[in-house]
């Protein structure tokens, strides 16, 4: 009996080994990541889902290094990156998850309630320098974004800086949240977050990307109706070897019940 | 008490299955305080531990030639009597620290000496004379001042067009091509380079220039007074949607070599185009002079991803003037004796690389030709013009398979087939059976 028992404990714990997940990566998907996990395990007692950040490009390396089993990522995979997934004989798999629409905040305080993609990239190319450039008050603006290993600061220099350099003044936060808390409480403060990170101790700004003609606040609905133009998809890339694992938790992401998490956590849904 | 025994042991094994349940702990504080000093200690320790990187690889592999005691550059000619042989043809371990502006490099190489290519070897049933050498040893400094800068001091790879600093452990086929192997042997060099790279958030970040001072003659001592300059200017990017992926790059090399002998053969004489001959400079000012190295080169590499897996091709071409010896063009790790033949050259490569989308396969081919005296071609190539087997053009064709097994473990399958220029030299006016099959296993950590 006894041995019957140790054996079924044995088995259990190979079991649950199997099933454990550890997914890392993108600031921007890991409270959406973080939430879905805690709904699944509660629904799947045997599931054990650990849920990291650090950037798109951590979580990506992480993959490549065989260190983490799902990466999260808020821009789309290198080729390099791929190829060096497939350098250990695998290959990988994409999805996409949800959509984000990317906020540019300011302090509450601020008059300034909406920009221009130009007024954006002259001020975080350091053209503009203060506030009374842009209709605001006579304010140095203090420009934040994120570090180079991050996708949003790459998806922002692509969609919103149309490529250009960020200025040098520009100072590398290592998460969203840091450039939350630095915009609430620096009065010339502006930045650039997941709408699931804005909250009201900061003012989300309404942006035109037709030079003015219409400006457009950032909103699930809007960015839904496709109306407010920075918004990109949202990526779980794992190894195709290791989908048995994987795919039960990315299935429950893409059901009905996932998507509605996707929303409620302030990101937009697939469907 | 057994029963009790077995209740515990079921009790902990569910514990460490399913993982405990958070536990109402009571700490003081000096439970607390030797808590947080232990994990300061230990963050601490991990800091300095994580500026530590060793890797590794050793390839070991089986090869067949066509003919017994056949020369070689597929890893070094055969032994007299042999043409299969198991060898270990790298056995590497790579030591990083790094730090906010330095970097140190170590790398070892246990190597059999004997399979150098160019080297003769013996019939002596002596054992295998492995030796440690060192590859890379270097330190990379970052200019604190301004980012863009790096200065690189030591031995290192030569920044001279695209194979020759791609690492053997992620090349798709077994060696280099024939002309690097001739004109930058090792690949590494004693020197120092600088860097200009702008940072990942600027534009300019695709642009990479290299230029640097080096002695010349690879990993040997230097031999003469004079040195070499390399300079190299490298554009990488890709497309938007991440689906291509390119890289150009152009190369300079400028040297010279000691020349130790009176006579210097340099221009060729084609008065009769039928019967060249190398013209010799007799003239005791010869010695101690210095006769040209000059390559130019030119490298282009992109890949695709589409339905059908990535696809890669790969190529390169290098032309200019080599200094070497009648029977060799080989830049020479050693003050040269004898007669100077300074040619006038031209190589290149082509890879076709196919990773098949979703197996673990990689299909390769490779061109590559090497033609150490462009001048001249065929049976204008004979003893009597002065020439020799330095001046022979070979082609090479390879097709091969690799097995990704794992991120640490590949096999490779691969095929060489050689051709050399028919010349009117004894031993070369035929096309020697010299095709070489290689089974390769690599490990890397």
């Amino acid at each position: 009996m006894k041995k019957i028992i140790l054996a079924f404990t044995f088995v259990a714990a190979v079991f649950n080994a199997a099933i454990a997940q550890k997914i890392k990566g993108s600031d921007t998907v890991l409270p959406l990541a973080q939430k879905e996990a805690e709904v699944y395990m509660k629904k799947n007692k045997a599931a054990r889902i650990t849920v990291t950040g650090g950037g798109s490009g951590v979580g990506i390396s992480s993959l490549i290094d065989n260190t983490t089993d799902v990466a999260m990522s808020s821009r789309k995979m290198k080729l390099s990156e791929k190829m060096k997934v497939n350098d250990g004989g695998v290959s990988s798999a994409e999805v996409v998850i949800a959509f984000d629409a990317l906020a540019v905040i300011v302090n509450p305080a601020n008059k300034v309630d909406q920009l221009t993609r130009e007024q954006l990239e002259g001020i975080y190319t350091g053209k503009i320098k203060n506030w009374n450039q842009v209709g605001g008050e006579n304010t140095p603006i203090v420009v934040y974004g994120r570090e180079s290993s991050s996708g949003t600061f790459d998806f922002f220099k692509e969609h919103v800086l149309n490529n250009k350099n960020y200025a040098a003044s520009v100072m590398s936060m290592p998460a969203t949240g840091a450039i939350v808390q630095s915009v609430s409480q620096t009065k010339g403060a502006i930045g650039y977050v997941g709408l699931a990170y804005v909250e009201n101790n900061v003012k989300a700004l309404s942006v035109s990307f037709n030079k003015g003609k219409n400006f457009v606040a950032p909103s699930i609905a809007t960015a839904k109706n496709k109306t407010y133009p920075i918004v990109r998809p949202l990526y779980f890339y794992y190894l195709t070897s290791a989908s048995k694992i994987i795919k039960p938790f990315v299935d429950f992401i893409l059901s009905s019940e996932g998507q509605t998490i996707v929303t409620k956590e302030g990101f937009v849904s697939l469907n | 008490m057994k029963k009790l025994n077995i209740k515990i042991l079921l009790i902990l094994l569910t514990l460490a299955t399913f993982g405990a349940n958070a536990q109402n702990v009571t700490l003081n504080d000096s439970t607390f305080n030797d808590l947080s000093g232990r994990v300061a200690k230990a963050e601490g320790d991990l800091t300095f531990l994580k500026k530590i990187k060793i890797n590794g690889w050793i390839q070991a592999q089986y090869q067949h030639i066509d003919t017994l005691g056949a020369a070689s550059v597929a890893g070094g000619n055969f032994q007299p009597f042999s043409d299969s042989r198991m060898i270990l043809r790298r056995g590497r371990i790579k030591f990083t620290y790094e730090q906010a502006y330095a970097q140190y490099v170590l790398q070892l190489d246990v190597v059999d000496p004997t399979l150098t290519p160019g080297t003769s070897v013996g019939t002596s049933s002596s054992a295998i004379p492995f030796a440690v050498n060192v590859r890379d040893f270097y330190m990379k400094i970052n200019a604190p001042f301004w980012n863009p800068l790096t200065l690189t001091v030591g031995m290192q790879n030569r920044p001279f067009g695209f194979e020759v600093s791609q690492s053997s452990q992620v090349r798709e086929t077994p060696e280099r091509s024939r002309f690097v192997q001739s004109l930058l042997p090792n690949e590494r060099d004693l020197g120092a380079m600088v860097t200009l790279q702008a940072p990942k958030t600027s534009p300019l970040h695709v642009f990479k220039i290299n230029a640097g001072i080096f002695n010349g003659p690879g990993i040997a001592r230097e031999f003469d007074a004079r040195k070499d300059f390399i300079g190299q200017v490298t554009l990488n990017s890709s497309t938007k949607n991440e689906r291509i992926q390119y890289g150009l790059g152009v190369s300079y090399y400028n040297g010279s070599v000691l020349q130790t002998d009176s006579t210097v053969y340099s221009g060729i004489d084609m008065t009769n185009s039928a019967t060249p001959n190398f013209i010799a400079n007799k003239n005791g000012s010869n010695i101690g002079d210095y006769a040209k190295r000059t390559y130019y080169g030119v490298d282009a590499q992109v890949s695709f991803d589409h339905g059908l897996g990535i696809t890669t091709l790969r190529a390169e071409y290098v032309a200019g003037t080599q200094p070497g010896v009648a029977s060799s063009s080989r830049s020479s790790e050693f003050a040269p004796v004898g007669k100077a033949y300074v040619r006038n050259f031209n190589a290149g490569y082509f890879y076709f690389i196919h990773k098949i989308a979703n197996l673990p396969f990689q299909l390769v081919y490779k061109y590559d030709v090497y033609d150490p005296n462009s001048k001249v071609a065929g049976y204008q190539i004979n003893s009597a013009g002065k020439f020799g087997t330095g001046d022979i053009k070979y082609t090479t064709n390879g097709i091969g398979v690799n097995y990704l097994a794992s991120a640490n473990l590949k096999f490779m399958f691969y095929y060489d087939m050689i051709t050399n220029e028919t010349v009117g030299i004894s031993g070369y006016n035929y096309d020697k059976s010299d095709n070489v099959f290689t089974a390769r296993m690599q490990f890397r950590f």
